[in-house]
């Protein structure tokens, strides 16, 4: 752990990292998914990026302020829950959704908890939630990437034009597909490479991996929760398989498809509302894995990994009680066996 | 604080208190699961708040009397079985004033029998309670759950149907999640910090006008008294 020492101002041992540094890898790794959905769907991408972002400020500012406390828009996760929002939504979502996503975000989840750092569900997650069952249609319905889509006013444009109606030809989202028991239309390495419809952030899998190994390097984000959610996941997709296929391309089609991976790196890495202990993490992660598979089995939308995920956030006191509980055992016995032994070299 | 002050304020907000300082949903948490579940439009709404009215009123005179005729055990039985009564009877005028609440309201109709208010406060009844003030507290009561009642469904009607009193409004984005418990939650959760903030600001007014007399009293300037951070 590196520390420095401050002489003058208490804490007088500070850690290197703080919520502005943490905040700021994870901009980082969005910024680079936002490019990427600007590749693949235009400047749209970008605008509900801006627009969610300037809401999720707003606010939070405002939130502050009536708690009567000074805003602190410099720790930034305003701005990562207001960057988070859009890539789980398709790039056809309308602004008005994206902004009554990012005030429940924000206002109903984050602010009445007590701001940053006291949040018990992750705001990103609650916003998606509510914006999925108020505008169902809206939220699922995903244009095709890199297709000619046409204009309101009949021209032919590239993508869908940043301001102005919508008219775009939607695609089936693998998700709709698995959850039909059927076998999804897209190859798995075209979906490796982000070619098929979905959350506009969410299908990019090989950057979203190289996202996790960024964060993992940089310690934003512990290795062992990611890896015990996607090894639920990934068990449980094997075992019971939704549609008749092979086992392992089943388990590809399951972890490739919706926001199963962009939530185990993103909403899972949250670092409040997870738990804090390195066995807890691990319990943590691989409940949640079986649970966001149990809600994709059963749950009634075609994207319910972030209702599995403010279920999960609901349970964290009891992971971290019981990781005490358990570290507390280990560190008794251990000086039982400390003492034991000093007590035979006694003898 | 004075405690001789906080009395003058109580005696002063006695109606206010109903709704809001000692409101029996806001402040003591009875009754939550109909404000919850089932004010979703303000039909519900009114169609509870008679029922309420009806069966914790009469459900408290009768608890007036049981508590001192009977054991604390059976009087409690004896309210039960007059709540559900007088269920009964405001059943029959709510199914008559509105159409198809019974299918709107559900169980919840039938399960006000057993609400937490009048279960718990006519089972707390003291043996030397005088029927006048018995009378007034069910009252205020009844008005302070109407009242709460009223502005959830109000507020849940609006957003997520578009609707007041089943006439549709213009509404500029409808959000559909509001007919949902878990937004009763959330909007419960609203309205008790509401409740506290308009709670804590009249107990600063009536202190600060208390200590604007006082200082008339004793000649004190009052710029020092203006001080008082509301």
């Amino acid at each position: 752990m590196s520390l420095t020492a401050n002489a003058l101002y208490a804490p007088h041992i500070r850690h290197h990292e703080n919520t502005r540094t943490v905040m700021g890898d994870v901009i980082l790794v969005l910024v680079v998914l936002y490019i990427m959905a600007y590749m693949h769907y235009g400047l749209r991408a970008v605008a509900l990026g801006v627009w969610s972002v300037a809401i999720c400020v707003l606010a939070d500012v405002a939130g502050t302020l009536m708690r009567r406390q000074r805003p602190h828009i410099r720790d930034l996760s305003a701005v990562v829950t207001g960057m988070l929002l859009p890539l789980m939504m398709p790039v056809s979502i309308p602004y008005r959704v994206v902004a009554v996503a990012a005030v429940v975000a924000v206002a109903v989840a984050k602010q009445p908890f007590g701001g940053v750092g006291h949040n018990v569900f992750n705001p990103a997650a609650a916003g998606f939630s509510f914006a999925a069952i108020c505008f169902g249609v809206q939220m699922f319905t995903y244009p095709e990437p890199q297709q000619a889509l046409v204009g309101a006013a009949g021209e032919e444009a590239v993508f869908l034009p940043v301001l102005g109606a919508l008219d775009f030809v939607s695609g089936i989202a693998p998700t709709f597909t698995l959850r039909l028991g059927a076998v999804p239309q897209y190859e798995l390495l075209d979906m490796a490479m982000g070619n098929y419809p979905g959350p506009m952030g969410a299908t990019n899998i090989l950057v979203i991996l190289a996202c996790l190994l960024y964060l993992v390097f940089r310690n934003t984000v512990r290795w062992d929760m990611p890896v015990a959610f996607f090894g639920a996941a990934f068990l449980f997709a094997y075992i019971f398989p939704r549609s008749q296929m092979d086992r392992l391309e089943s388990v590809g089609y399951e972890m490739m498809s919706g926001l199963l991976l962009f939530a185990g790196v993103f909403l899972l890495g949250d670092p409040v509302t997870t738990p804090k202990r390195d066995l807890s993490k691990v319990a943590f992660g691989a409940v949640a894995g079986v649970v966001v598979m149990l809600f994709r089995r059963f749950g009634n939308m075609e994207e319910s990994i972030t209702f599995a995920i403010l279920l999960m956030n609901a349970t964290t006191w009891g992971f971290d009680m019981l990781g005490e509980r358990v570290y507390g055992k280990i560190r008794r016995h251990r000086v039982e066996v400390f003492n034991s032994q000093k007590i035979q070299k006694k003898a | 604080m004075k405690f001789s002050t906080v009395k003058k304020y109580r005696r002063r907000h006695k109606l206010l208190g109903a709704l809001l300082i000692r409101n029996p949903v806001l402040v003591l948490g009875l009754d939550l699961p109909f404000v919850i579940a089932a004010a979703t439009s303000l039909k519900n709404a009114a169609a509870m708040a008679i029922q309420i009215f009806i069966i914790h009123t009469g459900t408290m005179l009768v608890g007036r009397v049981t508590c001192t005729k009977l054991h604390r055990w059976q009087a409690i039985v004896a309210n039960v079985a007059a709540a559900t009564f007088m269920m009964m009877v405001a059943q029959v005028l709510v199914v008559a004033l509105f159409r198809g609440i019974s299918n709107s309201l559900g169980m919840y109709l039938y399960l006000m029998a057993v609400n937490a208010m009048t279960v718990f406060q006519s089972s707390a009844l003291p043996k030397n309670a005088k029927i006048w003030p018995v009378f007034t507290g069910a009252l205020s009561n009844a008005l302070g759950f109407a009242l709460v009642v009223g502005v959830v469904a109000l507020i849940r009607e609006y957003f997520a149907f578009g609707s007041l009193w089943g006439i549709s409004l213009p509404v500029l984005i409808k959000l559909p999640a509001l007919a949902i418990p878990f937004a009763g939650f959330m909007l419960m959760g609203f309205l008790l910090a509401f409740t506290r903030f308009l709670n804590k600001r009249l107990l600063a007014l009536s202190l600060l006008e208390t200590a604007r007399k006082e200082a008339r009293y004793t000649k004190i300037h009052v710029d020092s008294v203006e001080t008082i951070d509301l």
